[in-house]
C-alpha cells in the first residue's frame, strides 16, 4: 500500500495513462478516499487547458530557405574539404611507406641538428664558449643557457659569425 | 513545398548520400513542429530560429551515419532537445518574454485579454522550471508524447521522465495556482 504522498506523485502519470492497470486502479481508489489527492487530481486536469493558452507564432518566413542556404554552403565546403579539416587528415590519407619516409626524414633532421650543434660546441680553436658569447652586448641574458642546447649552439654560431666578419 | 512521397527515414538516408533535394523535403516537412518545440521551450523567436536551423544542420551532418534502426522523429527529437537544453545552459530565461499576439477568433475582447494574460502567466511559469523539466513538460503537453518517447528524446529512463513531469507539474501548479481564478 502506497503512502498518500507517493500516490500524489503518481497522479500525473495516472492522468497520462502511463500506469499499469493495477496501479491505476489503486490510484483511482485512493483518490476516491482522499480529498487532498482528489483536489490535486482536479487541478492537474485543469492544468492542461491552461497550458494550451500559450500560443506559438507562425514559423518565420524564409526559415527553410535559411537552413537550405547554410546546408548548401556546408555541402560545398565539405566537397572542397574545408569542413572539419584537421592536420591529421593528411596523415590518414597518405600511404604507409610515405608515413615511414616522413618519420625517417624528421628523425634524420633531428639527429643531424643535434650532431651539428654538439660539433659546433666542442671543436675548433677559434670557437667561442657560451660564457664568452654571452658576454657580447645584448646576449647576457642567454648566459644561463645550458651547454649543448640549441640555444647555446645558436649563440656560439652567431658570435663566430660576428668574429669572423670582424677579422 | 516539394512533393515528397518517401518516408523520412528514406529521405535522411538519401541526404546522407549527398542528395540535398531530399534534405529540402525533410526541412519543409518538419520545420513547423521543430519550431513549435523550440519556441515553446525558449519563449523567444530568435533563439528558437537558431535552434531549429542548427538542429537541421546537425541532422545533415549526421545523415551520413544514420541507420534506419531509429525512427526519424525520435532521432530529431533528441537533436532538438539537446540543443534546447544546451541553449538553456548558456542563457538564463528572461521572465515575461514576448508572448505573440495571435488573432483570437472570439470577438469578446475580455476573453482575448484573459487568454493573453494566461499565456503570459504560463510562459513565466514555464521559465521558472529547470530546463529538463521544462523540456519534458513541452514534449508532454504540446507534442503529446508518451513517457517512452520523452525518455528517448531526453536520453533518460521512463521513470526519470515520470519524476521530471511530476516535479514540473507541481511547480506549475504552485506558480499558476497563486493567480486568482486560475484553477
Amino acid at each position: 500500500m502506497l503512502s498518500c504522498l507517493r500516490y500524489r506523485n503518481r497522479l500525473g502519470a495516472y492522468l497520462d495513462g502511463e500506469l499499469s492497470p493495477r496501479l491505476s486502479k489503486a490510484v483511482s481508489a485512493h483518490a476516491a478516499r482522499c480529498k487532498a489527492c482528489r483536489v490535486a487530481l482536479e487541478e492537474l486536469r485543469r492544468l492542461a487547458p491552461v497550458m494550451h493558452t500559450l500560443d506559438v507564432p507562425p514559423v518565420p518566413a524564409g526559415l527553410a530557405d535559411q537552413v537550405m542556404a547554410r546546408a548548401r554552403t556546408r555541402a560545398v565546403r565539405s566537397h572542397e574539404g574545408l569542413v572539419a579539416w584537421s592536420p591529421l587528415d593528411w596523415w590518414r590519407m597518405v600511404s604507409a611507406p610515405l608515413r615511414l619516409a616522413t618519420c625517417a626524414i624528421v628523425l634524420l633532421a633531428f639527429f643531424l641538428g643535434v650532431g651539428l650543434g654538439r660539433g659546433a660546441f666542442v671543436s675548433g680553436d677559434n670557437q667561442t664558449t657560451v660564457a664568452g658569447a654571452a658576454s657580447m652586448e645584448g646576449f647576457e641574458w642567454f648566459s644561463q643557457t645550458p651547454p649543448a642546447s640549441l640555444g647555446s649552439t645558436y649563440l656560439i654560431l652567431a658570435s663566430n659569425d660576428v668574429g669572423g666578419r670582424n677579422r | 513545398m516539394p512533393d515528397c512521397p518517401d518516408s523520412d527515414e528514406f529521405l535522411l538516408q538519401a541526404t546522407g548520400r549527398g542528395d540535398l533535394a531530399a534534405f529540402s523535403c525533410i526541412v519543409e516537412r518538419h520545420q513547423a513542429w521543430a519550431w513549435r518545440i523550440a519556441y515553446r521551450f525558449t519563449g523567444n523567436e530568435e533563439d528558437a530560429s537558431d535552434i531549429v536551423q542548427e538542429a537541421f544542420l546537425r541532422l545533415l551532418d549526421a545523415s551520413g551515419r544514420y541507420r534506419p534502426t531509429a525512427k526519424f522523429r525520435t532521432y530529431f527529437y533528441q537533436i532538438i532537445s539537446r540543443l534546447c537544453l544546451d541553449q538553456a545552459k548558456r542563457k538564463q530565461p528572461l521572465l515575461l518574454e514576448t508572448v505573440p499576439d495571435t488573432p483570437d477568433p472570439s470577438p469578446d475582447i475580455t476573453n482575448t485579454m484573459m487568454r493573453q494574460e494566461n499565456a503570459i502567466a504560463v510562459r513565466a511559469a514555464l521559465d521558472t522550471l529547470p530546463p529538463n523539466q521544462r523540456m519534458a513538460i513541452v514534449l508532454r503537453y504540446y507534442e503529446n508524447l508518451g513517457y517512452e518517447q520523452i525518455a528517448s528524446a531526453l536520453e533518460t529512463t521512463t521513470k526519470a521522465v515520470e519524476r521530471l513531469l511530476a516535479r514540473g507539474r507541481e511547480r506549475l501548479r504552485d506558480v499558476l495556482g497563486c493567480r486568482e481564478n486560475f484553477f
